[in-house]
């Protein structure tokens, strides 16, 4: 049954929407958007390095990943809010190093568009099995961190009063975040993670009334984005990662005149 | 500092930013981080002269005085041994102020909780205080309420006329302790 490319594609896609989507809501939250951005077009760089040493690529990409959320943090100090110039510096450099590193590293100028918006549609049943096996793990991490990571995310004294540490609860988002965007490289692409991210959840918070309502809407409305954005790619034959964004945009727009209606 | 193990500690910050992009209802807000039984919640939104309804109305749509209370009801539902005010009056009108603090006396006078009040509101300080530590980025001087007012340090700060009821929120000067820089400005 999964020997359908078609079945297969709509799967990793799913895997990747449902581990957005509550991840998104805190990138949101935080204002670590471009956090997020920089820590995606990093991935580039794990890719040169799993080329080069002939590592998976999804090894490569998890640590570089991670490598670059810490490196990043540190840089912009507390988690990688604010200081958006920095995170500017960091997010275009680790794309462009990238770049540059996978073109020495052999000939895979044709693949690189792969990386670069992904390439759902060669998804195999290992990298199903990945994808999966990650997006059950980051969901896992936020269900088990969740009260602590909302605390913290509310008000760094409010936690530490509470006897959590704002730092730890930093560490096991930027865990999250590098999971994903290791589980999302092959779906949507390096450049288009970070949308994976914000757009869903930047929706689903026009209709939610409750913090976890807005991680399972948001979950949610990646569901539709992927469903639709293949339908659409099908059926038109368009790229399939920049159509799954194009449905969450238009996702996000509906959204938008619902929740204003709503409240109107 | 020590801290005694196993102390309850209830925390209102000075002040709550809340990102426009969190929902947050105030009923869900007392739930973090740990979560409570109905009955509690609805205790401690009376203790602070709110009311059940409240629970599911957003924080970003409360007054001033009323995101106070919440976050009071909210450090008051682990039963705290130590409660903690930063500033909390700051921001509020001069009616909310006073029923914020006659509230917090309320509450030392039926609750066991011992209360670390940071305040610039130098009247209350003086009159509600068991003691009083004066900062002005070193620890400028301490003790009773009557000893603080009376100690010269404290009469170089904010003068002796006034009895410190009508010192302005900022320090005027700075001065020095025998031994002591005067503290840099952050």
């Amino acid at each position: 049954m999964l020997d359908d490319f078609l079945l297969r594609a709509v799967l990793a896609g799913l895997g990747v929407a449902l581990a957005a989507g509550p991840l998104g809501a805190f990138v949101v939250w935080r204002r670590m958007a471009y956090f997020g951005d920089a820590t995606a077009h990093a991935a580039i760089l794990g890719v040169a390095l799993a080329l080069a040493f002939d590592l998976s690529v999804f090894a490569g990409v998890l640590v570089v990943a991670l490598l670059a959320a810490a490196a990043v943090a540190q840089v912009t100090g507390r988690g990688g809010m604010a200081s958006d110039t920095a995170l500017g510096v960091a997010a275009h450099s680790a794309l462009a190093l990238g770049l540059v590193a996978v073109s020495l590293v052999g000939d895979v100028r044709a693949d690189l568009m792969g990386y670069l918006f992904g390439d759902i549609l060669a998804v195999g049943r290992g990298d199903l099995a990945v994808i999966w096996g990650g997006a059950a793990a980051v969901l896992a991490l936020l269900a088990w961190r969740w009260a602590a990571l909302l605390t913290a995310t509310l008000n760094e004294d409010l936690a530490v009063a509470a006897g959590i540490d704002p730092g730890r609860e930093r560490l096991v988002l930027m865990l999250a975040l590098a999971l994903v965007v290791a589980v999302a490289l092959k779906v949507v692409g390096a450049l288009l993670i970070a949308a994976m991210l914000i757009i869903p959840a930047a929706a689903a918070r026009w209709l939610a009334r409750g913090p976890e309502a807005m991680a399972v809407l948001a979950a949610a409305m990646g569901v539709v984005a992927v469903l639709a954005g293949l339908g659409a790619s099908l059926r038109w034959d368009t790229p399939a990662g920049p159509s799954i964004v194009t449905a969450s945009a238009a996702v996000f727009v509906l959204a938008a005149g619902l929740g204003r209606l709503r409240r109107g | 500092m020590l801290r005694q193990p196993r102390l309850r500690l209830g925390y209102v910050p000075q002040r709550l930013h809340l990102d426009p992009t969190l929902p947050m209802p105030v009923g869900r807000f007392l739930d973090l981080p740990r979560r409570w039984p109905d009955a509690e919640r609805a205790a401690a939104l009376a203790w602070v002269g709110l009311g059940p309804e409240i629970a599911a109305r957003q924080m970003a749509g409360l007054s001033g005085g009323q995101l106070q209370r919440a976050m009071l009801a909210r450090a008051l539902l682990g039963r705290p041994e130590l409660l903690i005010l930063d500033e909390p009056t700051q921001g509020l009108d001069q009616p909310a102020t006073a029923g914020f603090y006659r509230l917090i006396e309320t509450l030392r006078a039926e609750t066991d909780a011992a209360v670390l009040m940071v305040s610039h509101d130098l009247h209350v300080v003086m009159a509600a205080s068991d003691r009083v530590i004066c900062l002005n980025g070193h620890v400028c001087c301490e003790g009773t309420p009557t000893v603080v007012s009376a100690a010269p340090e404290y009469r170089a700060l904010f003068g002796a006329g006034t009895g410190g009821a009508m010192a302005l929120y900022r320090h005027h000067h700075d001065h020095a302790h025998e031994g002591h820089e005067p503290a840099e400005p952050a």
